[in-house]
């Protein structure tokens, strides 16, 4: 390219000479000057040529550190990850199996470690089929050893590059349970260190494996504020019902669904918007166990009702759950009972900051840039629950009521400090420990 | 008490309720830009308001205050402004013509107090030898759009022109920096964009421009302008007239023909090249493309907008032009510069 240009260079001076020769006559000393000041801003061989190396050091340079230095996949993945470290402190000591007099604790207690990306695009209709793998441990989930949290292949079933088209996508592996709010909702609806009571009561925080549906119908897009809500949104999955990573231990199939309706909205500024109410549901039977081994199935059943309001700054949620379990009371002579419990969660918030501002999120950025949250919060989580009292033969129901008043401080993208005081009121316990007051401080950060 | 002293007292008591009654100067000003630069970068160019945010002009303006200026560029382009709008996280934002309409029609209250572009050239890129060298081959075709951005509404009307609608094309909603990719790895036929990204495609060989606004003057370009919170301007007059007096001082070292040459340059700082600037802009008149009056000719073009977004049930709701531009602060500015609205196109 520059070579051609200093090839036509002398016949452009020659002809800018000849032009400005004919027009008016111009000295050697000026002639001399014009040509210095050209060549001054001329690029010359060598600085074509100095160009040309440095560009090829460059190349060499961005080669040997792909090769070397960077990490390589077969398809396109994206590695995130989560951790959370608590400190615990009660006015009220805890002695139970092996744990004597505890009052207080320091714990690592969430660890999330996962992939997720395509192993097919559809370029054509967004028909993509994707993956996701996690692997973590969390005591409160009983599973303090690393196991595999998600491992699912979903493919959308219907084109999904149409934002103002409903979705439909089939699932298989295994994934968090598709149950009310506490258990399925994302970040923004969980500012409680601690899950509601019936999440672990009910065992519904449990990844279960199975086969899933999911979709969504008549969506409202309002493209000016890049926001898109469906009047609908459902899941129907049929699990083995067993837990995390296990073969099923029966020849029944549970089956999961949920149901949600979304307040239409004429826009993003509706005061209507994300406003939703759900319905969920979750039948299946357990293997009833005596003495002499496994003898048959028992039935149990949780429904849910939720409210949620995320509108920011101000998110109200409201979940109500009612479980049915048959359980095994007698284990010499094979009898069981139903139990029942019923729990009421409601958790008011407010935000003051930009943290689930999307478009504030994602803004240009030279700097590594945090955009800060401050969310107060308070959460009354009741549980009401039934045991079976071997002495007196007799079903007995027991209520447990945690109080919650929580401050979070996002301080990063995905980070946050949390800090909970909970008013536990049991009535199981004896009646002078019946009330107790926990502190709860954590770091969540998350990449 | 004499005379003086009496005046000397009145003088006291009016400086002081003068001082009761003055603005209390905002500790920010957050504006929200519904553009970035290439990989998104915290820059712009292309517009009056990039030059007087390469310049620094708002900055040094608020400086003797006390004033900080926030800027946040989005790459969400103008439904990230609303967004954050909505969510009371600008005081200003600048944006086309169709979020602005769309942002408006959904209540977020603001005052239009400057245009700031008009006539801007909206291009078609094709992917070459597909087969794609006018308006009417796009029937059928793989197009990226951005919707909720202006320039979706240029990209109906320019389609209108040729008897086609949305419908008659697959449209993708892909945000510039995606679109660009797409367009290159030939996972889509065309797209709608702006001068800037769409000459280095074509300098490249990955795309040519099957529809160039520059050819007919862009009669189908965006309508953009600067606007402030109702909120912000009844809380901070003094601060929203100074904005105002300040863009508009700006906008004269803009439009002149001596700083057309540095102003490109200040541009390229989003990552833009000065060549595609100056074919794009080279020729143009400034002090028509940037002028800042809300005059007939730009009511037209938001009037006309708010028509079109009607018609093509881009936005639920009309507009109310009058109740929505507040020229009062524009009038003042000039006022204040010693020059007249009335001799914009004169000079």
């Amino acid at each position: 390219m520059f070579s051609n240009y200093l090839k036509v260079l002398p016949a452009a001076l020659a002809c800018g000479y000849a032009s400005v020769a004919f027009s008016q006559p111009l000295s050697l000393e000026a002639l001399n000057e014009r040509l210095e000041r050209l060549e001054s801003h001329t690029a010359t061989y060598d600085d074509v040529n100095g160009i040309q190396q440095s560009l090829e050091s460059y190349k060499w340079e961005q080669q040997r550190q792909y090769e070397l230095r960077t990490v390589q996949t077969s398809r396109p993945l994206q590695v995130y990850g989560a951790v959370q470290t608590r400190l615990y402190w009660s006015d009220t000591d805890t002695t139970s199996g092996s744990v004597y007099k505890r009052d207080s604790s320091s714990d690592v207690s969430f660890t999330l470690l996962g992939i997720s990306g395509n192993l097919y695009r559809d370029y054509e209709e967004g028909r993509n089929l994707n993956f996701r793998l996690s692997y973590g441990a969390s005591p409160q989930a009983g599973a303090p050893n690393l196991s595999v949290l998600d491992a699912i292949l979903t493919y959308e079933l219907l084109p999904t590059l149409d934002r103002e088209k409903g979705r439909l996508n089939i699932s298989l592996g295994q994934r968090v349970l598709p149950f009310g709010l506490e258990v399925s909702a994302s970040e923004e609806l969980k500012p409680v260190i601690r899950g509601a009571q019936f999440s672990t009561g009910l065992g519904l925080t449990q990844r279960q494996t199975g086969v899933y549906l999911s979709g969504d119908a008549f969506p409202f897009v309002d493209h000016g504020f890049a926001y898109r809500a469906p009047l609908l949104a459902w899941d129907i999955g049929i699990i083995n019902g067993t837990g995390t990573n296990k073969t099923d231990d029966n020849g029944k199939k549970d089956l999961v669904g949920r149901l949600q309706f979304i307040a239409p909205v004429d826009n993003y500024t509706s005061l209507w918007r994300e406003l939703k109410i759900g319905v969920s549901g979750y039948k299946g039977s357990n293997n009833l166990s005596g003495t002499n081994g496994v003898y048959g199935y028992g039935d149990f059943s949780r429904y849910g009702l939720d409210f949620s309001y995320n509108h920011n700054p101000i998110d109200l949620t409201i979940e109500y759950v009612k479980g049915k379990d048959e359980r095994v009371t007698d284990s010499v002579n094979n009898t069981s009972q139903e139990f029942d419990t019923e729990s009421t969660v409601v958790t008011l918030f407010f935000n003051k900051g930009q943290q689930f501002v999307r478009s504030f999120r994602g803004q240009a950025k030279y700097d590594d840039w945090w955009p800060k949250t401050y969310q107060p919060f308070i959460r009354w989580d009741n549980y009401k629950s039934e045991s079976y009292n071997s002495n007196t033969q007799q079903k007995e129901q027991s209520t447990r009521t945690v109080s919650t008043l929580g401050f979070n401080y996002f301080f990063a993208q995905s980070s946050k400090v949390q800090l909970n005081l909970n008013h536990v009121n049991d009535d199981s316990k004896p009646a002078n420990k019946r009330t107790s007051n926990e502190v709860l401080a954590q770091i969540q950060f998350g990449f | 008490m004499t005379f003086k002293k009496l005046f000397i007292l009145a003088l006291t008591l009016a400086s002081t309720s003068y001082a009761a009654l003055a603005e209390v100067h905002p500790k920010t000003i957050n504006i929200g830009v519904a553009n970035a630069g290439v990989g998104g970068r915290p820059n712009i160019g292309g517009y009056p308001l990039a030059t007087v945010h390469a310049r620094q002009v708002l900055e040094n303006a608020f400086k003797d205050q006390g004033t900080e200026i926030k800027w946040t560029f989005l790459p969400t382009a103008g439904p990230g402004v609303n967004e954050g709008l909505s969510n009371n996280l600008y005081d200003v934002i600048w944006q086309g013509d169709l979020p602005n309409i769309i942002g408006k029609s959904a209540g977020l209250d603001t005052k239009f107090v400057i245009a700031d572009g008009r006539a801007g050239h909206i291009q078609i890129v094709a992917r070459p030898g597909i087969g794609i060298n006018s308006v009417s081959d796009l029937r059928g075709k793989k197009v990226a759009l951005f919707k909720g951005t202006c320039l979706q509404l240029s990209a109906n009307r320019i389609l209108a022109d040729a008897g086609l609608t949305e419908r008659d094309l697959r449209l993708i909603n892909m945000d510039t920096a995606s679109a660009n990719a797409a367009i290159a790895s030939g996972d889509i036929d065309a797209l709608f964009t702006l001068a800037a990204v769409s000459l280095p495609l074509r300098d490249r060989g990955l795309g040519q421009i099957i529809y160039d606004g520059k050819n007919d003057n862009g009669k189908h370009g965006c309508g953009l302008g600067i606007s402030v919170t109702r909120n912000f301007a009844e809380k901070y007059p003094e601060s929203t007239q100074k904005l105002v007096t300040e863009l508009l001082r700006d906008r004269l070292w803009s439009v002149n023909p001596a700083n057309r040459d540095e102003q490109y340059r200040l541009w390229t700082r989003s990552g833009y090249s000065l060549k595609n600037y100056r074919e794009d802009l080279d020729g143009v008149d400034l002090r028509h493309r940037f002028s800042p009056l809300l005059d007939d000719e730009f009511r037209t073009v938001y009037q006309k907008a708010i028509e079109d977004s009607t018609r093509y049930k881009l936005v639920r709701r009309s507009v109310d032009i009058n109740s929505w531009f507040d020229e009062s602060y524009l009038n003042k500015a000039f006022q204040e510069l010693g020059l007249d609205p009335a001799d914009w196109y004169k000079q």
